[in-house]
């Protein structure tokens, strides 16, 4: 998108280099000896509009100041023609001519960000625009009605003198409204545009009124034409303004704002609407907006770039703004540390809300597993135990009823049904283990992590170097991501052997299990690390996987354990 | 032989006492926790004590009060009763001596030449191993090179019936072959562990299970 208007802006550009420098040479063709000052004037007043725009609008592509100095230089040029031969040039030069002084002042009064910020600005920039490009032209419909012709010449030099005065005096008001840093930042554009505004009401009247103004207005217009677009360029392309409006960020930032507003002061400051803001979790090193959600930075390149906030020499957020911003790196930084406290602040809350989304996950989560295992065990009793049950209660009865008859037969099947009891016993013991390792309550999690090791598939080696028991849950917690990781190993890693240590760290219990297997284990993927984690979570503790392809995999669980 | 008797589980309490009395031992006292029990044995000096691992009070319930008669009465042979083949458990009961000592699982009540064999052994001063921890400890994954790998098969089924507690007769027996064969494969085993000789039996189980744990 970005990279489609950038590309038709420099078309548009070459475009009206082009046809202003047609324009010129076919003004000095039809002149050729008697050029005047004012001629030479004009052309210079012309070019340097055309000029400025054109440098204005490569520095601020988002700023339309640019687009309207080119504007105003190009129906500045025509009126050069006016006195051409050719009937048909002259009759769309006169029509289109006059628009200069509308597109001057609607520059003017959308200056310096290129917008016209209130509605009576956009009805004098209209009022202008009918009056000079419509009310202006009415004669040549009236035709010899010569009343007529001199009323409507007059009502449109009164219009134009009234629109005038009303631009100058809008402003005067946002001259008295504005910031001292804001004034000094605009001094150069704003008293000249007004100086000019008003000779040009003052030049309009005096063709309804009859009074002579004399030739003073004409040369404070024709020397203003050549000297503000500089004007308009110096301020536009000097820092003061960005320093104004970062200012202006400072005194908006001291309010109360609800969440949001921090991002629209910071769009309103940089003049980029579409910028974001995203903001850094350390523990989990990730980016969220401020909801909480994952936020993916863009890469460089592709129209956004990013510049990260700090505070204290801590990341605090990152803005990711439209490219061309990037040629204002201290705009930028002066933007972000006057906002770092703030973001600071949102950070939290985003921090906040993303942990709270990610406790009724795991909440969620913690429940699923509840349910799956009651499932597991259920389907376990019914399958199993019960029928097993079942069928010794029925050999059982029939060895009863053969007691007497068949004494041989009733032996057989009391054999039977002491075989039948021992496989539901070893059942039942193997399902109660799944349940809840009792070793650990009654042992702790040493002797716990040694037995693990004699039912192991390949060879484990313990290394637990606690003194005294940790409370309960948190050696469960440890015995769990042992008992998961190794099953895990066992089944995946083709490891040749495993390491489970267990050590006391300041204040925490560090649980590592390491093996030698092939590693690239995914510890999104399934549902069994997933919910260790989050045991381990529920105890304040966290739990990593590092699993590098061909290089073994190690898992650490570090839970708070004072 | 006289017996004492310790479950919290009353109903599992009166069948043993039930299977003890039919194969002629003589139940002296029942006991529902460990403290209890500790009481008896001070006026009764059973042969045997039978002891649930898993009782009151918690949290060492049996094998504390096992390991405390071991202590406070050396002559009172102590056999612990466990729902579960835990090789941890084991190990802490045996952690002195395997004297008069013997870990068994829950199971084996329902086999009563097993139960009664197991009595016996440990009345009469030996050690008694379940035969489903020794052969967890012996299946067990090794890291690097494993002596047990030069064991022949036969050496192994050897080396397992030695971990159980049993006698060189007793495990001629058991693979029905002679006594002299039986103390070839012992010696034979013990050199290629590099063991040092024991002549007892319980001292003998000791060694075997310091290997199989390493």
């Amino acid at each position: 998108m970005v990279c489609i208007t950038r590309w038709a802006g420099l078309v548009a550009g070459l475009a009206a280099f082009a046809f202003g420098s047609a324009l010129s040479s076919v003004i000095l063709a039809e002149k050729p000896g008697s050029f005047s000052l004012p001629d030479l004037l004009r052309l210079l007043g012309a070019w340097s509009f055309i000029g400025s725009g054109l440098v204005a609008y490569r520095r601020r592509p988002t700023n339309r100041t640019g687009p309207l100095m080119v504007l105003v230089g190009l129906t500045f040029l025509l009126t050069g023609l006016a006195g051409t031969e050719q009937p048909i040039v002259r009759t769309v030069v006169a029509l289109v001519q006059p628009i200069h002084l509308a597109a001057f002042t609607h520059a003017l009064l959308a200056f310096p960000t290129g917008r016209l910020d209130s509605r009576f600005a956009r009805w004098v920039v209209v009022g202008l625009y009918l009056d000079l490009g419509i009310l202006y032209h009415l004669p040549l419909l009236l035709g010899d009605d010569r009343i007529r012709v001199s009323f409507s010449d007059a009502a449109s030099a009164a219009g134009a003198a009234i629109l005038f005065l009303a631009a100058g005096a809008l402003l005067a008001q946002r001259w008295r409204a504005g910031s001292r840093a804001w004034r000094r930042g605009v001094a150069l554009v704003l008293w000249p545009g007004a100086l000019t505004l008003a000779a040009m009401a003052v030049f309009n009247a005096s063709q309804v009124v009859p009074f002579s103004a004399g030739p003073a207005p004409t040369w404070i217009f024709r020397i203003a034409f050549v000297a503000m677009p500089f004007a308009f360029l110096a301020v536009l392309l000097r820092s003061h303004l960005a320093r104004a409006s970062v200012a202006e960020l400072v005194v908006a930032l001291d309010e109360s704002r609800p969440s949001g507003a921090l991002r629209d002061a910071l769009a309103r400051t940089l003049g980029d609407p579409s910028l974001a803001v995203a903001y850094w979790l350390p523990d989990e090193g990730r980016y969220v907006d401020i909801d909480g959600r994952t936020v993916e930075i863009p890469e460089a390149g592709g129209g956004l770039a990013v510049t990260t906030v700090e505070r204290e020499g801590r990341r605090v957020a990152a803005i990711i703004h439209d490219e061309t911003l990037s040629d204002e790196p201290e705009l930028i930084r002066a933007a972000g540390a006057a906002a770092a406290l703030a973001l600071d602040n949102e950070r939290l809350q985003a921090e906040l809300r993303a942990r709270l989304d990610e406790l009724s996950a795991s909440r969620a989560r913690i429940v699923r597993a509840a349910d799956r295992e009651r499932r597991r065990i259920e389907r376990n009793l019914h399958d199993g135990t019960q029928q097993r049950l079942t069928s010794i209660a029925m050999a059982l009865g029939l060895a009863e009823s053969q007691l007497r008859s068949d004494p041989e037969a009733a032996g057989q099947n009391l054999r039977q049904a002491k075989t039948a009891l021992a496989a539901a016993l070893a059942e039942l013991r193997e399902l109660s283990q799944g349940i809840h390792p009792g070793i650990v309550t009654e042992r702790g999690i040493g002797p716990a992590l040694e037995d693990l090791t004699y039912g192991s598939s390949l060879p484990v080696t313990v290394s637990c170097k606690l003194d005294g028991r940790p409370p309960e849950p948190i050696e469960a917690a440890a015995y769990y991501v042992v008992a998961e990781a190794l099953a895990n190993v066992a089944k995946h890693a083709h490891a040749s052997s495993a390491s489970v240590t267990l050590t006391r760290e300041s204040g925490r219990l560090v649980v590592g299990v390491r093996d030698d297997g092939i590693g690239g284990a995914d510890p999104d993927r399934g549902t069994g690390l997933r919910g260790l984690a989050d045991r381990v979570q529920a105890l304040g503790g966290s739990m990593t996987v590092e699993s590098p392809r061909g290089q073994g995999t190690i898992l650490r669980a570090v839970i708070p354990c004072a | 032989m006289r017996v004492a008797l310790a479950d919290d589980s009353v109903l599992l309490r009166e069948g043993m006492a039930r299977l003890l009395a039919e194969a002629g031992f003589e139940v002296v006292s029942q006991a529902g926790d460990g403290d209890e029990l500790l009481e008896q044995m001070e006026e009764l000096r059973p042969d045997v004590a039978i002891v649930d691992i898993r009782m009151p009070p918690e949290p060492h319930g049996g094998l504390g009060a096992a390991r405390e008669i071991r202590s406070r009465f050396p002559g009172v042979g102590v056999l612990v009763l466990s729902q579960y083949a835990r090789p941890s458990y084991a190990f802490e009961l045996l952690r002195d001596s395997a004297e008069r000592t013997g870990y068994l699982l829950k199971d084996r009540v329902s086999d009563l030449h097993e139960l009664v064999d197991a009595v016996r052994r440990v009345g009469e001063g030996g050690c008694v191993l379940d035969p489903v921890i020794v052969s967890q400890l012996v299946r067990r994954p090794r890291q690097g090179r494993d002596a047990l790998d030069d064991l022949s098969e036969r050496e192994r089924e050897v080396l397992s019936l030695m971990a159980e507690g049993r006698s060189n007769h007793a495990i001629a027996e058991r693979l029905v072959i002679t006594d002299r064969t039986v103390e070839k494969h012992v010696n034979g085993i013990f050199e290629k562990l590099n063991l040092p000789p024991s002549p007892e039996d319980h001292r003998r189980v000791l060694a075997v299970l310091a290997y199989l744990r390493m």
